[in-house]
């Protein structure tokens, strides 16, 4: 059983995309396919084995507790699509 | 009522750190916007996490301050949704493998101990802030308390009233800010609750739907929210409506919660574990180090201070409310000791400080450690009273002087003509001539109106201005007057 | 001039025979020379020119080390101050980055003069180059055919002779692949080895730094400046340095060399395997041993990958939401709306489609399906590498198993298109480190690249392995026509 094409709107939903219906068609299609050849690895017996967190097995390294960053706002603000005393702007939100 | 509450308690505890918990951005408050976020906490492209040591270790001391376990080896997960204030679209937070599980807190309502469960402390990060009312056309973000380190502990529902709750939760507020992990700034939003409700009708049942309140950080506000959740509650089930799990927002303004999102639009978080963080290990020694440093723990102090001190549970949980309090009480105690030897010593200090040091401060919106009157001066002033030298009244006076002028006992006593007058003879001359003048008082009270004899005790002291010894003025009185 | 090998460059630099400048000059011009390779994506003579001046004067002061004054560029997935940073994405179109990526600084740190920024896939997704916003990027040996992806401009560029060599990043063979179509020499280094911070992320516990250049030593000389600890990349591994050319001169007669039987399969085209074959008897020629191996689950390597690589970007990419940098959509009723046009506009169809999957794979009631099924037999994959590496010191086979095919056969097929990647994904799911050297043409007179493994952290095996194969043949100095 594929996604269905108003599954794809649930995904796009999830991931905050919106498209129109040609390319939620287009998505379906490939999507399905994709999964399809996915499905072959879901086949293989994994009993006992450990899922990989990480390739290397290492474990997290710790940083002082110290305030380093240097303020750079202005160029952070330079690539700001909308910005007015340092704040980023958006559409209002309402409550 | 005939209903059984059940109630549970998220709380988000921030972390007294001077960076962020994955950046070197600095924590403080009320900066200009965005300029304590970094790289990282703005979550422009390239940037990577990389974990605060302060963090873990405070995690560890709640830890083992609610004898839990904790964890050798835990996982940050990445919990995904999309809001502008949640710069990477993701917040980094454990979700299978907490840094704590287990352990408990104790709480006293009523006189009676109570255990409450502690289901997990886990670590995340703080999201940023949205400002809705700055501009009329746009929602405002600043980004600086994003990153802000945070420890999440979560109870098992066990907790029956929202009196219950607001113990535990000050309890805890205790807890965090005594073993110093959190700075315990309210306004701030350092220490926010979340509270799920559920009510059944007995405890043979199992627990009831429950509604999530958001967001609480006030005492107060926890205490009325739980109570207007439970009414609601019961009136629903009562009404036989049924209650949908959801969660809530609590409007202090109009005293009610009004649902934010039901179950069904719950959020499909899509947890795994951060790619960009590696597991933490955490070795026996490194607790071993953490445990050799924690601090007699406020529960613990509270009992030794009611056992070794003769102290009422009350006032040793006052005493005990903080470590400022706890270590100003037990210096007083100490240097008074080595002034006097005194019965009630210990019970006088406390008299003390949970009065006239208390409503001072309060007044003066002082916090204890900073106290013009050291402990040091009040166990000289507590000893001047235990030795006769004051009565509780002009020690007040005293107190009042020191306060002001930070002067010594003994030269505040001495410069003001306070000492009280001990001398017999010279209590006695007064009392003879208080007497003379006021015969009518003398009659009645030979006649059995034990209130005259108060009433020439007064008229003693005043003419005294206070300094006689109101004991040996009233024993006087009866001797002189056949009695 | 423009042919020279970086260790004759490093000379003449060093013998002052010619300046930084003059070469920097020199590659700049060519780059707007070919500029129809479409291989670059930014470049800013100014900053390039200063840079050489700079190492100009540590030349003079004798400060210099071999590196100094030697023109290097950036795939556009590192962030840099000085070029904008797009990641071959509208999303990041006019991008300027306060930081630099920490690779960026070590190169410059060592003396090497950037030129530029270079086009790639989409946020380093594809294999082909067809996926960037800018255009794809043109084959140096066949301007019909796909330079391979996503480091396709890192690739054109150094095998056009556009910049001696370039920094490039491998997911599941976006080094490798590349290199092999455009005649290169393409190293990956173990997981862990190159800082990512300052790389924009696609797939973290699968995305490496690396290099593209002439030859195996060049890369070990370069690896030398560009890799170690990184104390802001966690993933980052704390090793002392070391020198990883220091196998170049050793005798390396008695290493075996694995032969995965899986990778000789009947997909690989003729020519690739009498290709390959014919290196592997170089190889053995130079004294080494061949010997059969197994690699069991390598055919895994693809669905591991198409569920662990969407998983990981479909939450890397969420950032992009327009709130504070990147493109932002134009028309929105609100602030939710805003978000989701913004990212459906400013994302191109493939990592919309990855986004999709990743999405999917990760929500509630498919995770353990897919996620946690895939890390386990990432694991499977993972214990492949470990006993092969018992028996033998390298393994050996094709890099793809075909030669660059044409602009446009197969970005209409997703699937297709991610067949390519079947040699290359398993040592990136494994994060040993791998490489791609030039063994041969086809009778068209497209490279064909011979893929090395090394076991974790054995870099400098690996390049000793290629570099005793580049002394005995010179596919690896073959430059195709045109690029004078």
């Amino acid at each position: 059983m594929g996604l269905s094409v108003s599954d794809i709107r649930k995904i796009a939903d999830l991931a905050y995309m919106k498209m129109d219906d040609s390319e939620y068609e287009e998505l379906e299609r490939e999507i399905n396919s994709i999964l399809e050849m996915i499905a072959e690895m879901q086949q293989v017996d994994t009993s006992n084995i450990k899922p990989v967190s990480h390739p290397t097995g290492e474990t997290q390294g710790l940083r002082k507790d110290q305030a380093t960053a240097t303020d750079c706002t202005k160029l952070v603000m330079a690539n700001a699509p909308l910005e007015q005393e340092n704040l980023f702007l958006v559409p209002k939100v309402i409550d | 009522m005939g209903w059984l509450v059940s109630i549970g308690l998220e709380t988000h505890v921030q972390l007294a750190t001077s960076s962020k918990i994955f950046s070197g951005g600095a924590t403080d408050f009320g900066k200009t916007p965005n300029s304590q976020a970094s790289v990282v906490d703005l979550a422009l492209p390239g940037t990577l996490p990389v974990l605060n040591e302060q963090v873990v270790e405070y995690a560890m001391r709640f830890g083992l301050a609610i004898n839990g376990k904790i964890n050798k080896r835990s996982v940050f997960a990445r919990k995904n949704y999309f809001y502008p204030d949640l710069p990477k679209g993701y917040q980094i937070s454990q979700y299978e493998e907490p840094i704590v599980e287990g352990g408990s807190l104790t709480i006293w309502v009523n006189n009676n101990g109570k255990t409450v469960r502690l289901t997990r402390a886990h670590l995340e990060e703080d999201a940023g802030k949205s400002l809705h009312d700055i501009y009329p056309t746009h929602s405002a973000i600043d980004l600086n308390r994003a990153g802000t380190p945070l420890l999440e502990i979560v109870t098992e529902p066990d907790m029956n009233s929202s009196l219950e709750a607001v113990e535990y939760a000050k309890t805890l507020y205790e807890l965090v800010t005594w073993i110093g992990i959190c700075s315990g700034n309210m306004q701030e939003g350092n220490f926010r609750c979340d509270a799920n409700v559920s009510i059944r009708k007995s405890p043979d049942c199992p627990l009831g739907v429950r509604r999530e309140i958001k967001n609480l950080n006030s005492f107060k506000f926890l205490q009325s929210a739980i109570d207007f959740e439970i009414l609601w509650q019961v009136g629903q089930l009562e009404e036989g409506r049924k209650i949908s799990q959801a969660t809530v927002l609590y409007d202090a303004n109009k005293n009610e919660t009004r649902v934010m999102r039901e179950k069904e639009d719950a959020h499909d978080y899509r947890y795994f574990a951060d790619p960009d963080l590696l597991p933490l290990n955490i070795t026996n020694e490194a607790v071993e180090k953490v445990a050799q440093d924690m601090p007699e723990l406020p529960n613990e102090v509270k009992t030794r201070f009611a056992k070794t001190y003769r102290l009422s549970r009350e006032d040793a949980s006052l005493l005990g409310a903080n470590r400022q309090t706890a270590d100003y009480f037990e210096e007083t105690v100490k240097q008074a000791r080595k002034l006097i030897t005194f019965d009630n010593l210990e019970k006088i200090i406390s008299n003390w400080i949970l009065g006239e040091l208390f409503a001072t401060l309060n007044k003066n919106s002082l916090k204890i450690q900073d106290s013009p009157v050291d402990p040091h001066n009040l166990a000289k002033l507590v000893s001047r009273i235990c030795d006769g030298t004051l009565s509780s009244n002009l020690g007040k006076t005293v107190f009042e002087q020191m306060w002001i002028s930070k002067e010594d006992v003994d030269s505040i006593i001495l410069q003001k003509g306070l000492k009280q007058i001990t001398d017999s003879s010279e209590i006695e001359k007064i009392v003879g001539t208080i007497i003379s003048e006021n015969l009518h008082l003398a009659n009645e009270y030979k006649s059995g109106k034990d209130k005259a004899l108060n009433a020439l005790v007064g008229k003693i002291m005043k003419a005294t201005k206070g300094k006689a010894n109101p004991q040996k003025v009233k024993d006087i009185l009866k001797t002189k007057l056949g009695y | 001039m423009f042919a020279k090998t970086i260790l004759q460059l490093s000379q003449g630099l060093q013998d002052r025979q010619f300046s930084a400048v003059e070469i920097a000059t020199l590659f700049l011009d060519r780059i707007e020379k070919f500029s129809n390779l479409n291989a670059f994506l930014d470049i800013n003579r100014d900053t390039s020119l200063k840079q050489a001046k700079a190492a100009d004067k540590r030349l003079a002061e004798r400060r210099a080390n071999p590196l100094t004054g030697i023109p290097i560029a950036h795939k556009d997935i590192f962030v840099t101050t000085d070029f904008k940073s797009t990641a071959g994405s509208k999303m990041l179109a006019n991008y300027k980055s306060p930081f630099n990526a920490t690779i960026v600084d070590n190169l410059q740190s060592a003396g090497m003069v950037s030129l530029g920024k270079l086009n790639c896939d989409e946020f380093a997704m594809g294999s082909s180059n067809e996926n960037s916003f800018y255009g794809p990027v043109l084959n140096p040996w066949d301007k019909e055919h796909v330079p391979g992806g996503s480091s396709g401009g890192s690739a054109a560029a150094v095998s056009a002779r556009l910049v001696p060599a370039a920094t490039a990043t491998d997911t599941g063979g976006s080094i490798r692949e590349p290199a092999a179509f455009c005649g290169i020499t393409g190293v990956k280094p173990t997981y862990g080895r190159a800082s990512r911070w300052g790389m924009i992320a696609f797939a973290s516990s699968l995305d490496q730094g690396g290099i593209m250049c002439s030859s195996a030593e060049e890369a070990g000389l370069i690896f030398n400046s560009m890799l170690g600890f990184d104390s802001q990349d966690s993933t980052s591994v704390d090793r002392p340095p070391e020198n990883f050319n220091r196998y170049i001169d050793k005798d390396l007669k008695e290493l075996k060399i694995g032969i995965p039987r899986e990778f000789f399969d009947s997909n690989i085209d003729n020519e690739v395997r009498v290709a390959i074959q014919a290196a592997l008897q170089a190889l053995e020629h130079a004294g080494m041993n061949l010997i059969e191996i197994t690699l069991p689950n390598s055919h895994l390597g693809i669905p591991v990958y198409y569920v662990i690589a969407p998983a990981e970007c479909s939450s890397n990419l969420s950032r992009y939401d327009g709130v504070r940098y990147g493109y932002r959509a134009e028309d929105h009723e609100n602030l939710t709306e805003m978000i989701k046009k913004t990212r459906s506009e400013g994302f191109g169809k493939e990592p919309k489609r990855r986004i999709m999957i990743g999405t999917y794979v990760l929500s509630q009631g498919y995770y353990d399906a897919y996620y946690l099924k895939a890390q386990q037999v990432r694991q499977l994959i993972i214990n492949d590498f470990s006993s092969a590496f018992l028996d033998c010191d390298i393994i050996a086979g094709p890099v793809t198993a075909e030669t660059a095919f044409k602009l446009g056969d197969k970005i209409k097929d997703p699937l297709s298109m991610y067949q390519s990647d079947f040699y290359t994904i398993p040592a990136s799911l494994a994060g040993i480190p791998a490489m791609s050297i030039p063994c041969g043409f086809s009778s068209t007179g497209l490279p064909i690249g011979l893929q090395l493994m090394g076991n974790y952290f054995e870099e400098a095996k690996l390049l000793g392995v290629a570099h005793s194969y580049q002394k005995l043949t010179d596919w690896h100095t073959k430059m195709p026509d045109g690029i004078s």
